[in-house]
């Protein structure tokens, strides 16, 4: 459960990223969050991360108030929810297995279980063959996939991601929705950040959809794409 | 494969309602203790083989520390030997008590037993004035002289052994004092003032050799911390990801610790090494000063367990300055 209570983010520099959001996300459920750049989606993003705290309201994750979590439970909090970051956030001075198996490593994870899981994972996004490359190697789909495959492979409940299909092409992005798809169905609560209207419109998914910082819509998505458009030629 | 999904998360929520820290995964602790330690093996195989992928630049931090380490090592084994070397010398500190004239040996003798039951004092020995002229004799060209003498001139005398650990100058010089102000006494003689030389030039070296540790210490610490913050520094990017992916700043900070720490026992072991071939280079000129002493002059090494000892001081030392580092720079690397 993710839970936003008139949430306001105003950076030191006086910016303000995001203004009284409100918002839930049941367990289970997968949303996407749109808006034109600069709305606020990365910066919703940050605060359910606690790579940001809100200056005012509450953020509620599994009936925590995150910002009554001190400092040392964030790494806890990040363990729970798998992220694909935008830009992919691989490290290119290991292997495609050794990036995959980082998040079991960090939470402790016995190393005869590490290999099941980041093999189980790999096959999952159909890059099993790739394991011992270099995500550098890689096409910018498959990084991307070893980005998703990073993010479930400790079966988070949670699975963020942020701008997913941000450089791919159709037939990929699509390909990469439906592995978000196949997540949610076995549970897992899935919030997408991204603009790209024509496959939220596929999607026929709840959209939680920014504007300055504000949430103008809130709900099920059949006509988010004509509204999203005339709003983004505001 | 996310069929334990829901399960899982319902622990998850289970924990954080009773205030706990969140957690997904559902492994024992026995297990997590496993991995644990299987992970600081891991990094600390890990952290060797980063330090090897630039052999150079890791030899030279390692040379730094180790000259830093070796220098005061050095000086204190200087200075340990020089002190053994005055203690075999000065084993017992002498006080000669010249008793007046005309006092009987008996007399003598009494006072000798009487002193002996003094604090400080090890033993006394009474010479008579007869025994004194004995040896007196029986040295070369003395018998003559003092045959041709009307009367022995020699008083009797108390020799005073006095306890060497207890020995501080003053201590020394006020038992002079109270021998002195006996009245059988005629003269207490105690040389103390190149015991006061020796002891205070030792002392002094001690201080020296302190600073110095102190000093080089306080340098191989900064070494490896600046070491470490480079590291740090080119390792950045994958500082970030760990942490966004739930990293503890411990977990980010172990691998830097171990490089510290390797990089103060490599220090320290080169430093045994020099330490050693510096006493190998200066054996022979021991010996040849021992030749034109006489005596059995050897030179300590710092043995097993200063060894070991100087091993530890290394990895405790390397272990701070990258802990110092680590704490500083690892904390302040947040995800933005």
């Amino acid at each position: 459960m993710i839970r936003f209570e008139g949430v306001t983010k105003r950076y030191d520099s006086g910016q303000e990223a995001l203004s009284d959001v409100s918002f839930e996300l049941e367990s289970g459920e997968m949303a996407f969050l749109t808006g034109h750049s600069g709305a606020g989606k990365s910066t919703l993003l940050k605060l359910i991360m606690l790579m940001e705290r809100a200056t005012s309201g509450e953020v509620w994750i599994d009936n925590q108030n995150l910002a009554k979590l001190s400092k040392r439970h964030i790494p806890l909090l990040r363990r729970k929810m798998g992220v694909v970051h935008q830009n992919h956030q691989l490290l290119f001075d290991r292997s495609v297995y050794d990036n995959v198996a980082l998040p079991l490593i960090v939470a402790g994870y016995h190393p005869r279980d590490i290999g099941r899981r980041v093999r189980g994972a790999l096959d999952k996004v159909k890059l099993l063959h790739k394991e011992k490359m270099n995500p550098q190697m890689l096409s910018g789909g498959e990084q991307q996939r070893i980005g998703i495959a990073r993010a479930v492979v400790n079966k988070p409940p949670f699975l963020l991601a942020d701008e997913p299909t941000g450089n791919l092409d159709p037939a990929l992005s699509a390909e990469i929705m439906q592995l978000f798809k196949e997540f949610n169905q076995v549970g897992v609560t899935v919030l997408v950040a991204t603009h790209d209207l024509a496959l939220i419109a596929r999607m026929h998914h709840r959209s939680l959809i920014l504007r300055d910082g504000s949430l103008i819509g809130n709900g099920a998505t059949k006509l988010a794409p004509n509204n999203d458009a005339n709003m983004d030629d505001n | 494969m996310f069929k334990s999904t829901k399960t899982n998360r319902r622990t998850g929520e289970n924990r954080s309602d009773s205030g706990q820290a969140i957690n997904t995964s559902s492994h024992s602790l026995a297990s997590r203790i496993q991995s644990w330690r299987s992970h600081h093996r891991l990094v600390a195989k890990q952290s060797i083989q980063r330090l090897l992928v630039t052999p150079v630049s890791s030899l030279m931090t390692i040379l730094v520390l180790a000259i830093a380490i070796t220098l005061p090592a050095a000086l204190n084994i200087v200075i340990t030997n020089v002190a053994q070397l005055t203690g075999q010398t000065n084993d017992h500190v002498q006080m000669s008590l010249y008793l007046q004239k005309g006092l009987s040996d008996t007399q003598g003798i009494k006072l000798a037993n009487q002193i002996a039951d003094w604090d400080n004092v090890t033993s006394t020995r009474y010479v008579s004035p007869q025994e004194a002229k004995d040896s007196f004799k029986s040295m070369d060209g003395f018998a003559e002289i003092i045959d041709n003498l009307p009367e022995n001139p020699l008083p009797g005398v108390v020799i005073v052994i006095i306890s060497e650990q207890s020995l501080s100058v003053n201590d020394a010089e006020l038992l002079r004092e109270r021998a002195a102000a006996l009245q059988k006494v005629a003269i207490a003689k105690i040389d103390l003032a190149w015991l006061q030389k020796l002891h205070a030039i030792i002392g002094l070296a001690q201080q020296v050799a302190a600073v110095l540790t102190a000093l080089l210490a306080v340098g191989v610490v900064l070494v490896v911390g600046n070491t470490i913050k480079l590291a740090i520094d080119s390792r950045r990017e994958e500082i970030i990801v760990t942490k966004l992916i739930g990293a503890t700043n411990a977990f980010v900070r172990r691998p830097f610790l171990y490089m510290g720490l390797w990089f103060g026992i490599g220090g320290a072991l080169i430093a045994l090494i020099l330490i050693n071939a510096c006493k190998y280079a200066l054996t022979n000129a021991i010996e040849s000063l021992s030749l034109v002493y006489g005596t059995d002059i050897s030179l300590a090494g710092l043995g097993f367990t200063n060894s070991m000892t100087l091993v530890l001081m290394g990895a405790m030392l390397g272990w701070l300055g990258a802990w110092l580092a680590a704490s500083q720079h690892i904390r302040a690397l947040e995800p933005r």
